[in-house]
Parts: C-alpha cells; structure tokens; sequence
C-alpha cells in the first residue's frame, strides 16, 4: 500500500515526540537455550554472531544473531540424530566456511558457507552434505577436525590403537594418517596453517608425557611434511589456534600457564610469549581475535579467566595492543565456552554451566563503555514466558496536522554505546554504528524494551525524516531522578523501604557511610545530568571520598592509602566491576572527582587502585549500581526499590468493571441496534443530495474535540502502554493465522466483514484510513464514557462525509450488520476461551489460573493503562471500591442508547 | 667391532634423506630465507690492478637499476666509438663493474651420487634473469639469458668437518666453554647449518656434469660464480650468499644425552630405490652424519663412513611423515641394557635379607634368602637370567626379558609318634622350585618359570619410556608329594602355611617397587628403600633424553636388528620451537 506523498508527515508538521522510559519487568514469550559438551562461534558479519553447539541430546544446533526477530536470536536444527564430534573451519581468504560433524558413524562435510551469498536464516535446509566412512565399519568415530583443504577424523575399535583419516576435500579421497612419534593417544588435533603450510596440530601422549606438534601434509613435489614440536617447559593440557594476519595460525599451548607461539616477523624464528597465569592448571582454552586485538579465555578448576592484549594504560587513557593483562575471573561455573571478538560489542562469550541449568549464556563487553552484560540466549517459544528485567521506553510521535500520516514512515535508532534491545517485541543489536530502522504504522508510535542486568542503560538517539532534529532518550532518567529524590542523603538512604515495607539498607549500616554513599550518589547524578544536556553547565569542580569495609561494610574515614600499586594492570572499568569488584573483602576506598566531561573515579582496594574517566551515563549508572553494592544493596533490591510494579489485583478489578460493562453493553446494543440503523438511514436519505453534517447539529462538545491532539492521559507511558507493547502477539505469532486462533464465532463475522469490506474500502482509498483511526478513537471514548454515542455517530457520519455518501452508507450498513452478527455471536464467542501466547501465559500467572477470554483481552488492553493512569494521577485504583464498579457497569446498560433529543 | 659392519666403523648414523633435504631447502627459498633474488653489480675483480679492491652494488641501493642501465650504455658507448676516455667516467661514478646479475633463483637442490660417498652435489637454477659480463674494460657488457640455466658444484662432505673453532668464534664467552667441552650441539644437526656446512664447503669446485648452460656462458658463469661468491663470503655482515639470512637455529642446551656424539663426519649413501606409488628422486639416498661416541676416535680406514646400503632403506615408516634413520651400534646400544641389570640387581638387592651375591654374571644372578623359624629352616635362590633383547611388536619397541627360576629347599625337623610311644626326631628336607611338578595342600599348583619383562619404547625428544609386565613364578615339589604321609604331613603343612608365602611375597614387593619407580603406581607408600632407589641411575635415565637430538628428530619404531648389529628407529625432522 502506497501513501500518497502529499499525506505524509514532514519536517514542517512540528512533529512532536513523546517518550517515557521506566524500569519494569517485561515478559516475553521465550525460552532459553540447553546446552551440553561443546559450542563453537564464528562471525558471520559485523558483530553477528552464529553459534554452533550440541544440545542436551548431542543434536547439533546452530544459533543465529538475527536482527529484527522476536528474540534476536534464530535457532537451527543441523543434525537429525545426535552428534559425537563437530568443528567449523573459517576459511578468511574465500569468506567461507565449513561444517563437520560425526553423526550415524559417518562423517559429514558441508559444502562451502559463503559469508556474502548464504541466506543463513535458512542455513539448516540450504546445507549440501557429503559423507565419509571408515575402512571398516566396525571402527567408530570419536572426533573430526577440519581445515581448509583437509579433514582429519579419528576412530577407534575394540582392543585396536587409534586410526586416524586425512581427507584431501576436493575429492574427499582418504588416507590412512601417520605420526613421527609413537603416540599412545591423541588428546587433541586441529587442522591449521603453521610455516606457510596447511596442516594438523596435534597433542599426543608419548608414554607418561604429552607433545604438541604440528605436521603439515605432505608437499605435492617432494612428498615431505613440515614438523615442528613445541616445547614449553611444562605439560600441555590443551590448545587453541588464532587465524593471524599472515595467513599462519598463532598457537596457544596450556597448562598452567599460556603460551603464545607466533612465528616472528622475520620468519625465520618463532617468538613463544608465556601469558601472565595465577590460577592454577588450564584444562580449556578459546581465543579470538580482531585484527591485532586478541582475548584469551581459559578454564580453571576455579571457573573462567579471561585476558587481553588490549592494555588499558591509565596515564594515557588509551589501550596498548600487544600487552597483555592478568587473568581475571569471569564467571566461576562455565564449563563449556566459545569466545569471539568484535567490533562494537567488544568480546562476546558464550558459555553453558552444567552446574546451573546448561543455559547457553551471553556474556559481552561494550567496546564503548567496557561495561560486561551477561544474559541468557534465548529463542522464541509459543508455550514459555520469559521475564526480563528491563528499561521500558514508549515513543508516541504527534502533530497537530492530523490529516497527515506516519504510517510507512521510517525511524532510525542509533545509541551512545552497544545494547540488546526490543523494539516493538523484535530483538536487535544497537549501538553507535548499529542503526536500528523501525517502520512506523497507522498508529505513530512504538515500544523499546532495553533488557539489563544493573541500572545502566544506553543513551538512545531517534532519528527521522520528519524530525528536524535528533531526539535523545535517555533511558534511565526518571529512574535516576527518582533515586535522586529517594536518596538525598544519608539519612533518606537509612529510612529507605522497599514496596514490601522492608529497608532498602540493612538496618545498623553506619551513618556515616549512609551520608558518603548518598554524597557519592548525588554527585555522580548531577554529573549523569550534565553529561546528558546537550549543553553542559559549568559546574564546581567537586570531590567525595570515602571507604567501605566491604567485610563487614562498615565505613573507615578516607584519608588513608599511600605507598600505591596498580590494581590488575590494564584492566577497563567494565572489567573491574565484573570481575575485581566481587572479589574485594578489604576496605575499598572510592574518590570521586567532577573532570572536563566527566568524572574520575578512584578505587583504592588495600594498597591498590584502579583510576578511570566516566563519560557515559551508562557508565555512571553502572558505578552507582557498585556503590550500592557496596552497602550490600544489590540490583535485585534496587529493582524492587526503583522500578515500577504493577498491582495486578487492582488491573484485574478494572479489566473485570470493563467485561462486566461490555457484556451490559453487548444485551443493550442488541436491543438498540434497531434504532440505530434507522437513524442513520433516515439521516442518510434525508441528506442524500445535500448532507451537511451541520444541519444535524453536532453538540459544541464534539466539535470542540481535536482529534489530532492526543488526549493527555493518552501520552506516552510505558507502565499505561505495558500492554500495548506486546499487542503484537495477538496479531503476531506465525503458526496460524489470527483468524484461526479467534473464537470461530467471532472469526466468522469478521472474515464476512473483511469479504465485504475490501471493495468498499478499495473504492474509499487512503485518506480513509486516517479517519478510520479517528473514528477508533473516538468509539474508545464513548466506551470509556466519556462521550455520548449519540455524538460519535454524528462524528462519524461527518467524517465520512468526504467520501461520498452511497459509500458512507454502504459501510455503516456493512458495519452495522456485522455487528448485529457479532452481537450474536458475542455473548458466546466473547467469554470463550482464546489463547494468545505469551498474553495468555501472563494472565493465568497474574490471576493464578484463569482462562483468558477474548473479552478479556479487550479489556485488559484497556485496563492496565487506565489503571495505571488513574493510579498514577488519583493516588487509588479506579474501582477501589464496588459501588463505583457497580455504577460503571450500569452504564453499560445506557452506552449503546441513542439520545436524539 | 661387530662383524655385520652396517654402520662402516662409526658408532652412531642419521640418514637423512635427499627428499628431505631438498624439501626443506625449498621451505627455507619459500620462505625467502634462502634468497630467491640475485641482484648485484661487482667491480675490480677481473684483473684488477694493485689497491683496486673488490666492490659491488646490491639493489638495497635505490640506483642500482640505474647504474646497471648506465653501466651497460657507456661500456657500449665505449667499444662502439672506441672512446676510451669514457674508463675514467666509470671510475668517477662508481659503475666500473666487472660483471652483474639480476636474477631469481630456484630452490637449491642436492644431489648424491651414485659410487661417491665423499661428495654431492649443490645446483642452483636460474627461474630466469640475466647476467652481464664484460671480459674486458673496453668490451660491451654482454647480457645472458640464465632462464633455465643450473649451476652445480660439488660439495667434499667426506672432507667438511664441522669446525668447531668457528663455533666457537660465533658464541659467547660464557658459552666457548660449554661448545668446547660439551662435545656436540644440536644445532649442528639443523637443516641450517647443513646448508651453510655446504656453503662453506669449496663452493667453487664447478660440477661440469650435472651444470646446465650454454657454451658461451660458461666462462662468464663460472668467473661471476666464483667472484661473486668470494666477495659475499668475505663480507662480514653477509657471511653467506645462498643462504642470505639463514642462522643456526637456536637450541636450548639439553641435558646430556647418554649417547651424546663427540665427532661427526659426514658420507652419502645413494640408493635408487624409489617409492613405489610416488617415486620422486633421492628418497632412499642418505646424507650421513657419522658419529662417535665417548671420544672415541673415528677409524682412519679408507672406507670408514662408506656404507654398504643406505639405511634409508631399512626404514620401517617410509611414508611422508618420516625423513630418514637412525642408528645405533648393538655394542654401543648395549651400554643402556647394562644399566637395566644393574636397576634389577638393585631392587632384589633391597629387599629385605635378599643378597644378591654380587648381581648379574654373564647375564644371570643368583639371589639368596634365608628364614629360619625355630628348628625350620627356609632357603631361596631366585635365579635370574637376562634374555637377549627382542622386538616387541605391537606396538614398536625393544622388549628385555628377565626370566626367574625360584629354587626353594626346606629344611623341617619334625617330631612323630611311634606306636610304641617313642619320640623320634626325624629331619627331613623338602624341596620346591619353578620346575616342580608335584602339588598337595596349599600348593595347588605347578611350579612354573617368572618373567620379569621390560619393553623399551620411544618417548619425547630422544627418551626412553619403559614399560613392565610379570608373569608370577609359581612353585611346586619336586618330588612327589604322597610319599610324604601321616603326621608327618600335618606337621609339614604347618610350617608350609606358616613360610611358605615367602618367596611368592619377596617377587610382589619387587613388582610393586618396579611400578613406583616407573611412575605408573602410586598406590605403593614409599619407604627409604625407594627413596635410596629413586636416585638410581636407570630412573634417571628414563627421564632424560636418551638419544642425542632430540629436539631437532623425533624419533619412533624403536627396532633391534640382529642381522645388522644395530638398534635403529625412523627419524622426522620436528624441531622444537621453545
């Protein structure tokens, strides 16, 4: 459907935009992602991700990033049965790559992957696969490994030493495989390109010791491979491969410590590199890299360590590539890992802990603000409800032109630094250079869900073709305004109580820290201000120190702390606060100091410090959320604290004033419809020739509506629009059509309606549709009471009016005798039960086990904002009391009743 | 000396390959380690006149295309117009050259030949380019296409030694001591320092046969060859000319090995023999490096390091993954298996009230124990004998056995009663042994012979890893047990139940210490016995490389061959990086 130019909004219509972001739970119709014995990773595009991992029935199963979708994530079935080995091979010079995997006692190869040409939203149905086997078939399969011209796969028989296959790719012809050592058992073996060659890494045991060695294939002119041994001084648990920049793999031998072997620039000599290391055996490793930026992560018995070549120097506040950091812990119970790095989301990982439920877990650094955020993968279900933590924003665009549309118009999303969000329910990945474009509908307006795991959010920019200029959300404004309040000082912090009536602080935290925190507090939400106006004011340079027992959380008086070393050199903010933060017992000293366009926050831990620049809000938000913290107040009690709950009781009284009304409404209508239909007719005939919406005398009242103003209450809010966010899932949803998942009484009036309407419709043409929205507006009103219906007839015959009166007539006859079926059908179809999902889950959790109605749903559209509003605005839910209900419903009775007086 | 003498009076032989060889020059030329560009310009070696030193021009120097270009024009200038005045502006700008190239070569390549152990072959072939010669100051330069040209020279390896004083003058002080007294390093034995041995050899000693060029350069070739190699080599900074930029790998001094060279010389074996299903030249033909162990001296003889056969050729992998043979003399091998005596002596010698009556003569011990308990006396002899060294099939390895008899004599004073009620003291001698056939009570059953098995297997860089197994002894009467009737028996079965555990208890706490002592138990407590044991030198051993260069061959198929009195393995060339 084309809008016609003429219609659409512009620059010039003084477009205004409404936004409201609140912290909230959100739920969402998905489950997270099992997994068991491996995953691998592979950047399929800038920062898209699409991981491969065996589930909790060894099927293999690809998870692809997939911007725009309603989890963000898209899930792909690669094998039919399960799968005891697989590997993918990147190949950087075609931009392909390759799958391989043992399933059924065979091996199978995929074809080339291109990177540019793969649909890979199809990937599971577009694979060629091609299968190898053994000699015979009573070898079994244990492992594959794939290179970029070869495949290696190992097998193993009763009271036989291990076999081993090298495949040439290009005719998938097989050889047997030999060592130059006399191996007892391969532990490990990669195909890689070490010394200008293409060959296997393989770590073995000789007898009681290990040897890591790599052996290319043989040279095609003289029948010889290149061997090379690599010694490190201790045992070698395992190893990882790094594509590097000249094609040769850099190599990453582990036991206790890491070893770097890279071949020197002068080829002639290797340079081994031994990694810092303080935590004991590695029996894991993973590296990624991004250009000459490396991470390595490796599994201990004490969890997972990660480091970096990208040193963090404080003097400077810039990275030094090439120097590497000290392990820090990253998560204590992963047991199985895969590791990429990127461009605007720094390191990602993505790690399974069998120990806690095998969810696939997302942990990812922010390359702006370095911030760490984990959250588990999850994939759109139809039967699971996910609740999430979340910055809920929603975004109402307006302009007194009504006549104009937004529908079709374009809104590109853009923000300060990188986050997983929802818009609209559609997971994308946004971030300074990660545009995000949302085409608006016939209503302008939609709903940004910002999944976190502390109070820190992104700023988010809205860009427009009718904006004239960007508008800037900040998503955690009212929240940190609201904390603002809360905590002014000490003694606000002190007093503070969550909804349940319990404090927010444990009760006999010292004052005098109390008074530091909420100082520190103020301080650094002045400076989120600044940061966040365009034009910062030029404020006093300001400075709060204090300390914090973080054993016994009791406040020592600043002051002490000389004779300082540097805390894990080179580490960023974000890792400090992931992973240095936990660990500290000691007193930790903060100073925090207003500089040029930010603030400097230093950390003493003991003798220790870590000193860093704050310029993002997010950042700051972030520290706050350690501040608290480091009162023992944690992001749980915060979000109780700070965000909005909803009072379901009080939504549900509303949702059933307005069932109760509707089905008075619904008998009365039926009675009056009669009345109605002639007087429109008669209207109608009377002014066949010369209608004049005048000569009817519309009531002043009505005339005096805007209908292009949205009503105050109507502004945007994402506690009164909570629902409204997830509307999509009555409309959404791709297993069945929305009619079949309607009641069938009232499906098939609609479909009658939709059958009839669409020549009619054809005819009236575009304008129509934006008289259509206000006519909908309108009817709310009349529901709601607010307007008499005998008025909206009237509005809605003057609305009509431009287009053409026998059309005018032929929908309201359309209208009114599908509503004279649909009343029929009402009383039965409206109270039956419809399943939606996700809507559907929520309700039976929110009313312990009720079935949704479609009646329901209507309703409680409309009574979770009401409810809301009223509460927000009154200080009570609306129908506090019965007799108001009582009264409400009686009007029902009256709703539908034409006053031609 | 053995009379099989495979190795031609040497103690020690690796036989490295042609194939390998020439693979790995051309990694190194792949590499651009070995370099692949020729550029140079040299003046003032063709007659040159006194104090006109030699002097050339590399394309390191930006002009150098220009003054090859000029060069040529003014020398043409000059025998076209007879203008011999233009001499002097050659001189004054530095472009009185004698002759140039400007050429990319292939990948040097060796050659061994047929019937010569002392000499083989280095050829150099020209990708393309063109050298410039002028055979007289005032003749034009001429210019030669070299595209398909080779050049080959012979290299007298029977006569390189590797010079030891030039080592030396390429170390540190600190390190001149340990080269001069550590006999030979490993990095002597790196494809590098092969190939700059080669270079270093008379690399003017032109192979007319296996050249391949024009007539008409021929001259020309060779005098720019040999100068151009005279000048490279005696500049300091760029010592080598073919292998521009290749250095001795570094290697980290290892621990000595136990069969540490202290010489090394070198042949060539040619074989033609060629792999059947991809024959490519020179895969059985073995560069040699003949070592001698100990300091011993290398025979004098003429054909000392002339071997019968190449050892390729008895390679047990002759796949790709392995580059030659190594091989030692049975004699020399023998020294280790000497030193596996000693360890079993020593671990019977720890038992408690074991003599060992002083170990192993002639391959057998005769260990003894003694128990006494009140009037009965218990006397063991554990006999071993070492049996020779086998090939332990599957998987590869050297397989030593121990067998053991146990001899048991028990001495039983007994006490009967007579009818008449008498008490007769009857002494009476029992004997059981590993051959004894005869069972009753407790003993169940026959008596059969021990083996105490060790197998030698390759391990990491050079080591030895061993393995054990045993079969237990077990021991029965000798003679037959019904005679023995009556109270007698009753009395007997006592003291058997009592002692008879013995022996069978002497060979577990051997096994169990044997196990400790190869790491492969660690349910066995130590006690100061293993502790004393553990500085055993065969323990030691089976941790320290065992075999030199270890960190430049990796070494499998461990093999004793009889016929040619010598242990060999399969060798791939696998540096260490560290």
């Amino acid at each position: 459907m084309n809008i016609d130019p003429r219609h659409r909004i512009s620059k010039n219509d003084q477009v205004k935009v409404d936004f409201y972001s609140e912290l909230m739970n959100n739920y969402f119709p998905e489950s997270t992602i099992q997994a068991g014995k491996d995953i691998q990773s592979l950047m399929i595009g800038t920062d898209r991700p699409l991981i491969f991992y065996l589930d909790m029935n060894d099927h293999l199963q690809a998870i692809l990033r997939s911007e725009g979708t309603d989890s963000g994530w898209l899930k792909l079935p690669l094998s039919n049965g399960a799968v005891k080995s697989f590997e993918i091979e990147f190949n950087p010079e075609e931009k392909s790559f390759q799958i391989a995997k043992v399933e059924e006692n065979k091996v199978w190869v995929s074809g080339q992957i291109k990177m540019k040409r793969t649909i890979f939203e199809k990937l599971d149905e577009n694979i060629h696969w091609d299968t190898l086997q053994p000699d015979s078939p009573s070898e079994q399969i244990d492992k594959v490994s794939i290179g970029t011209d070869h495949l290696i796969y190992a097998t193993s028989g009763k009271g036989k030493d291990a076999q081993y296959y090298l495949v040439e790719l290009a005719t998938l012809e097989q050889i047997p495989y030999t060592l130059p050592e006399q191996a007892k058992t391969i532990l490990h073996f990669e195909l890689g390109n070490f010394l200008f060659t293409n060959g296997v890494f393989l770590l073995y045991k000789v007898g009681q010791e290990k040897s890591l060695l790599y052996q290319s294939f043989p040279d095609p002119d003289y029948n010889k491979k290149t061997q090379r041994r690599m010694d490190c001084d201790e045992s070698i648990n395992c190893f990882a491969l790094l594509e590097g920049q000249d094609g040769n793999h850099i190599v990453y031998a582990a036991g206790k410590n890491v070893h770097e072997f890279e071949m020197s620039s002068d080829e002639s000599e290797f340079e081994l590199t031994t990694l810092p290391s303080n935590a004991g055996d590695i029996h894991k490793i993973r590296v990624a890299g991004n250009g000459e930026e490396r991470s390595v992560w490796t599994l201990h018995d004490s969890g997972l360590h990660y480091r970096t070549n990208k040193f963090y120097d404080p003097q400077t506040t810039s990275y030094l590539i090439g120097k590497w950091t000290q392990p820090l812990i990253m998560d204590a119970n992963a047991n199985q890992f895969s590791c990429l790095k990127g461009d605007g989301v720094r390191n990602q990982l993505f790690s399974v802990s069998t120990k806690h439920g095998s969810e696939l877990t997302h942990l990812w650094q922010d390359g702006v603000t370095t911030l760490w955020n984990r959250h588990k993968l999850s994939v759109t279900t139809a039967d699971s409800l996910k609740e999430i933590e979340s910055y809920s924003v929603h975004v109402r665009f307006s302009s007194p032109t009504a006549i104009k549309t937004f529908a079709q118009q374009k809104v590109e999303l853009t923000s300060d630094s990188h986050q997983y969000i929802y818009i609209n329910s559609q997971g994308y990945q946004i971030g300074p250079n990660h545009k995000v474009s949302v085409e608006l509908g016939l209503a302008p307006e939609f709903t940004i869900i910002c999944p976190v795991d502390d109070i820190s959010a992104s700023q988010i920019y809205i860009n427009a073709d009718f904006l004239e200029k960007e508008v800037s959300i900040n998503l955690t404004e009212k929240v940190l305004d609201r904390l603002g309040e809360k905590v002014k000082n000490g003694k606000d912090l002190g007093k503070a109580e969550r909804p349940n009536g319990k404090p927010l602080v444990a009760a006999g935290t010292d004052t005098k820290t109390l008074d530091k925190a909420a100082e520190a507090v103020q301080q650094m939400l002045n400076t989120a201000k600044n940061l966040g106006a365009k034009r910062p004011k030029a404020t006093a340079p300001m400075r709060t120190e204090f300390s914090i027992n973080m054993g016994q959380r009791n406040v020592l008086m600043a002051g002490s702390g000389t004779g300082i070393s540097i805390i894990q050199p080179g580490i960023t903010l974000g890792d400090f606060l992931n992973s240095v933060w936990h660990t500290a017992q000691d007193v930790v000293s903060f100073i925090i100091e207003t500089v040029e366009n930010g603030i400097r926050v230093v950390i003493k831990i003991g003798k220790e410090i870590f000193d860093w620049v704050v310029r993002t809000v997010r950042e700051i938000a972030g520290y706050i959320q350690k501040i608290f913290e480091a009162i023992a107040v944690f992001f749980k009690d915060l979000f109780e604290f700070l965000a909005f709950l909803f009072d379901w009781d009080a939504i549900l009284a509303t949702k059933n004033a307005f069932r109760d009304f509707t089905n008075e409404a619904i008998i009365s209508l039926k009675s009056e419809i009669g009345n109605i239909r002639s007087f429109i007719d008669k209207a109608l005939e009377k002014e066949i020739d010369k209608f004049s919406p005048e000569l009817n005398q519309l009531p002043s009242a009505v005339s005096a509506i805007n209908m292009g103003e949205p009503p105050k209450e109507n502004s945007a809010d994402p506690r009164a629009n909570w629902l409204n966010s997830k509307k999509d899932f009555v409309s959404g949803g791709e297993d069945k059509p929305l009619k079949e998942r309607m009641p069938s009484e009232l499906s098939d009036v609609l479909e009658d309606f939709v059958n009839q309407a669409k020549p009619i419709f054809a005819q009236l043409g575009e304008g129509f549709l934006s008289q259509v929205s206000i006519i909908g507006d309108a009817f709310k009103e009349v529901v709601q009471g607010n307007m008499d219906f005998t008025d909206f007839l009237k509005l809605l015959l003057q609305k009509f009016a431009g287009f053409g009166l026998l059309l005018v007539k032929s929908i309201i006859d359309l209208l009114l005798s599908a509503l004279e079926a649909l009343i029929g059908a009402a009383q039965v179809g409206l109270n039956k039960a419809w399943h939606i999902p996700l809507i559907s889950d929520i309700y039976r959790e929110i009313t312990k086990g009720d079935e949704l109605t479609f009646l329901d749903v209507m309703c409680l559209f409309i009574a979770i904002p009401t409810t809301v509003l009223y509460k927000i605005g009154e200080g009570e839910a609306p129908f506090g009391n019965a007799k108001t209900k009582e009264e409400f419903v009686k009007r029902g009775r009256t709703a539908f009743q034409l006053n031609l007086n | 000396m053995s009379k099989t003498n495979t190795l031609a009076d040497y103690d020690m032989v690796l036989a490295l390959s042609e194939t390998t060889i020439n693979y790995q020059f051309s990694q190194l030329h792949k590499r651009n380690i070995i370099r692949k560009n020729w550029s140079l310009l040299v003046g003032n070696v063709l007659n040159p006149k006194p104090k006109e030193t030699p002097f050339s021009v590399t394309d390191s120097d930006k002009d150098w295309e220009k003054k090859l270009d000029r060069w040529i024009e003014i020398q043409r200038q000059i025998e076209q117009d007879e203008d011999y005045g233009l001499i002097a502006k050659l001189k004054e700008e530095g472009i009185n050259f004698d002759f140039g190239w400007n050429a990319q070569i292939l990948s040097p390549t060796v050659r061994i030949k047929d019937k010569d152990s002392n000499n083989l072959s280095l050829e150099i072939s020209f990708k393309n380019g063109e050298l410039y010669y002028r055979p007289d100051k005032i003749a034009a330069v001429r210019i030669f296409d070299l595209k398909g040209c080779t050049y080959a020279f012979n290299v007298p390896i029977g006569k390189l030694e590797i010079n030891k004083d030039q080592m030396v003058l390429n170390a540190q002080d600190e390190m001149k001591k340990v080269i001069r007294e550590s006999g030979l390093s490993e990095e002597d034995f790196s494809i590098e320092s092969l190939f700059l041995n080669f270079e270093n050899a008379d690399i003017t000693s032109f192979d007319k046969t296996k050249s391949k060029f024009p007539d008409e350069i021929a001259l020309p070739l060779q005098v720019a060859i040999q100068n151009y190699f005279n000048i490279m080599v005696a500049k300091s900074e760029n010592p080598y000319v073919l292998g521009y930029g290749v250095n001795r790998r570094k290697i980290r001094s290892s621990e000595n090995a136990m069969f540490q060279p202290t010489s090394v010389n070198f042949s060539t074996s040619y074989s033609s023999k060629q792999d059947t299903t991809n024959p490519i030249r020179g895969q059985f033909s073995a560069f040699n490096f003949l070592m001698m162990l100990n300091n011993r001296q290398a025979s004098h003889d003429q054909n000392a390091g002339v071997m019968s056969a190449s050892l390729i050729e008895l390679g047990k992998d002759t796949s790709a993954t392995t580059d030659g043979v190594f091989a030692i003399q049975n004699e020399r091998f023998q020294k280790y298996i000497d030193s596996m005596d000693k360890y079993v002596e020593s671990v019977f010698a720890a038992q408690a009230g074991v003599d060992i009556q002083g170990g192993f003569k002639d391959g057998v011990m005769k260990a003894k124990h003694h128990e006494k308990r009140i009037d009965d006396t218990v006397n063991t002899v554990y006999k071993l004998t070492r049996q020779a060294v086998q090939n332990h099939t599957q998987p590869a390895g050297l397989n030593i056995s121990y067998k053991f008899e146990v001899d048991i004599e028990v001495v039983v004073n007994g006490v009967i009663h007579t009818p008449l009620g008498d008490i007769q003291l009857i002494r009476q001698s029992i004997t059981l042994s590993t051959n004894g056939q005869y069972t009753k009570g407790d003993i169940s059953k026959k008596g059969a012979i021990g083996y105490l098995n060790f197998i030698i297997k390759n391990g990491i860089q050079g080591r030895f890893d061993l393995e054990y197994s045993l079969s237990k002894p077990s021991i029965a009467f000798d003679k037959d047990t019904n005679l023995i009737k009556g109270d007698f028996w009753e009395i007997l079965a006592g003291i058997l139940s009592l002692i008879f555990a013995w022996p069978i208890k002497v060979v577990e706490g051997i096994v169990n210490q044997i196990a400790v002592d190869l790491g492969t138990s660690s349910a066995i407590k130590e006690d100061k016995n293993l502790e004393r044991l553990r500085n055993l030198d065969i323990l030691n051993q089976t941790n320290r490389v065992i075999l030199p260069l270890g960190k430049t061959y990796a070494y499998k198929n461990l093999r004793y061959l009889p016929e040619k009195g010598i242990v060999a393995y399969d060798i791939a060339y696998a540096p260490v990086i560290e």
